[in-house]
């Protein structure tokens, strides 16, 4: 006998009184770590800005996750740990030691690091440990730029989440600039734009001259250039913290053009631009054309069935689930277990036009015995769909790649023809060893 | 916007002189928040007249999260706005973590901007004896601190290892010492005692309070003296330690 799975109707989500608004799961119970979990943790989102070292303070069981992945992941090269005992944790001791560490790595690494992080986890979090002012004083001594950062999982569900404040320390090193250049930053994704995307022709033809990501800047001088740009634009809600402190120091405005899916929300996103930008932007064709890949590729696939997971590239799984049902797909499942404000518009829409949708939750204790439910549908887009529904056709969607624009769902569009074409493993996916 | 942590051995006062010293500056014509940054929440017990100050702690148990200034700050006597942080029962979980967590809440909620308070003082339990009982004094936070002492050496000596604390945090933009505000416990000598301490921690003393029935006599009624009778000698007193604080902080109360 397994647990049902535990789910909600899309009508349930969303609505005040609900148990738990801003998450599917309710509080209380235990959480689950499905085997998916993973990808781009605070340790690898810190190490995009270049030229620059992490020192992780924390005990030894963090320091191993994060060593696993940088090893995983191609930067181990460039992360360091100092673990703390419980000696420490009572006197504060590892405080102190940080400035050895820290002087260590500068005096060792060849070739020095132009800069620096150093990263607090939850205990720091606890003690009430002040970083922020460790790394002001290791920055005068050593001259080299040093923030602060935080690995505080347990800081998940307040109103500072890691994966926010993050962002922050990362365009925390920008410095003010003297002069502005007609340019725009994409801030909140991890990897810069695809390089289809229409969205740089539509801007260069506006008059913008540069478009900049920090993924895309191999020196500290290049990503420093960041802080010339007139503009800021968020296509993350994860981007949103380090995008008001930006306008706050920086001097930079900023407009949340979030990635989509569903052309009218791109529509919109790009009208909401025309007026940040002050500038008339020709979007028709690329709107005409996405409209005729979708029309070609529905006329192929026919009414296919989809279940959307949460880890995916464009960090909202309501809003591709509404793209996929107008479209003209069928969505009967949704995996998700945040709610964020952003996202009521289209659980308001899914509501209407798709009532009959159930929502999982990826962290309930009950998903443990999900796969004994045998759920099928044609495609399962995300990788925490793809392993509960590991009869579906695969599209990971990861956050390795940043899908943006019209031509974003030409791309989705094929991948789900690739996906039957050329069907992925599963397994060989969640184990990175697809090649 | 001067902001004041007052710090003290347990018991020594600072509850009763940060209230006094608050009703005192909002005489004055400033406006005034005071945050009791303790988990017995009783430190704004005597400018609210009885009225229950929900802390914030004992809020976020119950509903999880605190979305709404109106639930964790009364505006006491005249109009002084009052926090209390709360904090776990005793014997379980961590009260200096909920004084981030408190001061995290504020910031996020706007507090200083929607109330605009002149002066915030924090009233902090007993010693610096964590990280979370340190914040008070953190860049961005207090400016200054003020010591409550008398001349027992027990509350001296927590007296100097507050100073301890300020001093080894020097190199960061963490708030000063401003001085000793002497609570006398009536032992011999206990002027000169204090005197002499305040000059070898290189600080002075910048008020000293007698012994007056008055203040537990208006402590009963939930007011300070300053409240219960402003002419009363202890009253005037106080009220010249705060006309001091308030002049050098060079704050306008236009």
């Amino acid at each position: 006998m397994h647990n049902e799975p535990f789910c909600v109707s899309i009508c349930d989500l969303g609505i005040e009184n609900f148990y738990n608004r801003k998450r599917v799961k309710p509080s209380g119970c235990l959480e689950y770590c499905f085997p998916c979990a993973g990808g781009w943790c605070i340790p690898r989102i810190g190490s995009i800005v270049p030229e620059a070292v992490m020192l992780l303070v924390s005990p030894a069981g963090c320091g191993r996750h994060g060593a696993i992945t940088s090893i995983q992941k191609g930067y181990k090269n460039r992360l360091f740990f100092l673990h703390m005992s419980e000696s420490d944790i009572v006197n504060g001791q590892h405080l102190d030691k940080i400035f050895a560490a820290t002087a260590n790595i500068l005096a060792e690494v060849d070739p020095r690091p132009k800069a620096m992080m150093i990263c607090a986890s939850c205990i720091d979090d606890l003690l009430g440990s002040d970083y922020e002012a460790i790394a002001e004083e290791l920055e005068r001594k050593h001259n080299i730029p040093i923030k602060a950062c935080h690995m505080d999982p347990i800081a998940m569900e307040g109103s500072k989440p890691p994966v926010r404040t993050i962002q922050q320390a990362i365009y925390d090193f920008i410095p003010r600039a003297s002069k502005k250049d007609n340019a725009i930053n994409i801030i909140g994704s991890f990897p810069p734009l695809d390089k289809d995307s229409e969205f740089k022709k539509i801007m260069s033809a506006a008059g913008i001259e540069k478009i900049r990501h920090i993924a895309e800047c191999s020196t500290l001088e290049e990503f420093y250039q960041m802080g010339c740009s007139s503009y800021n634009i968020v296509i993350k809600p994860r981007g949103l913290m380090a995008a008001e402190y930006m306008k706050k120091r920086l001097d930079i405005p900023f407009c949340y053009a979030p990635a989509a899916y569903s052309i009218e929300t791109i529509n919109r996103t790009y009208k909401k631009l025309e007026e940040f930008l002050g500038m008339k932007l020709d979007t028709d064709r690329y709107s005409e054309k996405a409209r005729q890949v979708i029309d070609r590729h529905y006329a192929t696939l026919g009414p296919l069935t989809v279940v959307v997971g949460e880890i995916i590239e464009n960090d909202s799984t309501y809003e591709l689930a509404r793209a996929l049902i107008e479209y003209g797909f069928k969505v009967p499942y949704i995996i998700a277990n945040r709610i964020l404000d952003i996202d009521l518009e289209h659980i308001n829409w899914l509501k209407t036009h798709a009532p009959d949708i159930v929502v999982f939750t990826n962290a309930h204790p009950s998903m443990t015995d999900f796969l004994q439910n045998n759920l099928k549908v044609d495609i399962a887009i995300g990788m925490d769909a793809a392993y509960f529904f590991p009869h579906a056709k695969p599209i990971p969607l990861r956050l390795d790649t940043q899908l943006y624009g019209y031509k974003g769902i030409e791309s989705l569009l094929e991948l789900i023809c690739q996906a039957f074409d050329n069907p992925q493993d599963i397994k060989k996916l969640m184990y990175g060893l697809e090649n | 916007m001067k902001k004041i942590a007052i710090y003290g051995k347990g018991g020594i006062g600072k509850s009763t002189i940060a209230s006094a010293l608050s009703a005192s500056i909002s005489l004055l014509g400033y406006r005034v928040m005071q945050i009791g940054c303790d988990p017995k929440a009783d430190s704004t017990i005597n400018l609210t007249h009885g009225l229950t100050v929900t802390p914030v702690m004992n809020y976020l148990a119950r509903n999880g999260i605190c979305s709404s200034l109106e639930a964790i700050v009364v505006e006491g006597f005249n109009g002084i706005a009052c926090v209390e942080t709360g904090g776990p029962t005793p014997g379980l979980g961590c009260a200096g973590r909920g004084i981030i967590t408190t001061f995290n809440i504020l910031d996020d909620l706007h507090a200083y901007e929607i109330y605009k308070p002149d002066f915030v003082l924090y009233d902090v339990l007993g010693d610096v004896v964590c990280g979370g009982f340190a914040m008070p004094i953190r860049h961005g936070y207090a400016d200054e601190v003020i010591i409550v002492t008398s001349g027992e050496k027990m509350s001296l000596f927590a007296a100097n290892n507050i100073k301890n604390a300020i001093d080894s945090f020097a190199e960061r933009k963490y708030a000063r010492l401003r001085g000793l505000i002497l609570n006398r416990r009536n032992i011999d000598g206990e002027e000169h005692i204090v005197q002499e301490f305040a000059r070898e921690i290189g600080t002075k003393v910048i008020g000293d309070i007698p012994r007056d029935s008055n203040i537990q006599l208006y402590e009963q009624q939930n007011k300070t003296v300053v409240e219960g009778d402003p002419n009363l000698d202890i009253s005037q007193m106080i009220m010249k330690i705060a006309a001091n604080i308030v002049n050098d902080a060079g704050v306008s109360n236009a």
